[in-house]
């Protein structure tokens, strides 16, 4: 033990990269299918130190829906005094992860003004919370923002 | 005199005891230093403001091409492909500079290492350079919390 101290001393680095594998989504390229289930798209809308926007499209499965019918859900949730809630999204991803256990990919649109530790953290937020895993693949819209898109303002 | 010269009876028993703690705590930092050992060459060690954003992944890195966003410039294989104040303030969404040389070399898998204070739209437009450019996997560098 006494040798391997110094060793491991000697040789370690202070900083340990990790990697996040991204789903790159827009380019007309299509996102890897997702096995069926009941959340159909999910998507977090990022609006710089506002609110984080949640939309879902969810297959309805009451009696009078038709087949493959959908049903647009949407949730805000307004930033606090800190900043965005992750807390709060984490507890809205967690619904819809019950909905669709199967489901593992989730698309973040953030907006441009955001650093990139900022959109680090969203991503890991959306990946996994305190109980487990969430939607551990998360796509990353790269395509422009649409002029309405920006900041949520109307012209 | 006698007693002064007496060879002192080692309390074996004290001695044994003292050591127990201190292997104790060899073993915690042991296993600390194991969980956390890393052989990963620091990233951009000659620029002192650059720094890689935090993330809980532990997922290892693969070397790949690498493109670094820093605050100086966009590089490519450590290689200064474009500046980044241009492309900050520009709506340009291809930086045509990194569009060509990611061209010309092979693989689809990229890697980029942008620092965590910079704005998202440069990762942004260097994300979608690498996809117009054919590298299909991309993968973001970040720093693992579990680091030392």
């Amino acid at each position: 033990m006494l040798l391997l101290m110094p060793f491991l001393l000697l040789t370690t680095s202070v900083q340990k990269l990790a990697g996040i594998d991204l789903l790159l989504a827009g380019n007309n390229s299509e996102l890897p299918p997702e096995p069926p289930g009941i959340v159909e798209r999910l998507t977090v809308v990022v609006h710089p130190d506002t609110a984080l926007e949640i939309t879902a499209q969810v297959r309805r499965s009451d009696v009078g829906a038709k087949t493959g019918e959908t049903e647009a859900r949407a949730e805000r949730i307004e930033a606090g005094a800190e900043g965005l809630d992750l807390a709060a999204l984490q507890s809205a991803l967690r619904r819809y992860k019950g909905l669709d256990p199967e489901r593992e990919q989730a698309t973040l649109l953030p907006a441009d003004s955001l650093s990139n530790g900022q959109v680090v953290n969203l991503m890991d937020a959306m990946r996994r919370d305190a109980e487990g895993e969430l939607f551990p693949k998360v796509a990353l819209g790269v395509e422009p923002p649409a002029p309405s898109d920006a900041e949520g303002e109307q012209p | 005199m006698r007693r002064l010269l007496a060879k002192p009876q080692a309390n074996t028993s004290l001695g044994v005891a003292a050591l127990a703690p201190m292997v104790d705590m060899l073993t915690i930092l042991l296993v600390f230093l194991l969980k956390s050992y890393s052989t990963d060459a620091p990233v951009r060690p000659g620029d002192t403001n650059f720094e890689l954003p935090m993330s809980i992944s532990e997922q290892p890195v693969q070397r790949t091409l690498a493109i670094d966003l820093t605050a100086h410039g966009i590089y490519l294989q450590d290689q200064r492909i474009a500046g980044t104040r241009y492309y900050l303030e520009q709506d340009d969404t291809l930086i045509t500079e990194l569009y060509g040389a990611l061209q010309q070399l092979p693989g689809d898998r990229v890697q980029v290492r942008a620092d965590a204070d910079l704005p998202y739209s440069l990762t942004r437009k260097a994300l979608f350079t690498a996809q117009q450019a054919g590298k299909r996997k991309v993968t973001v560098v970040t720093v693992s919390r579990s680091s030392l």
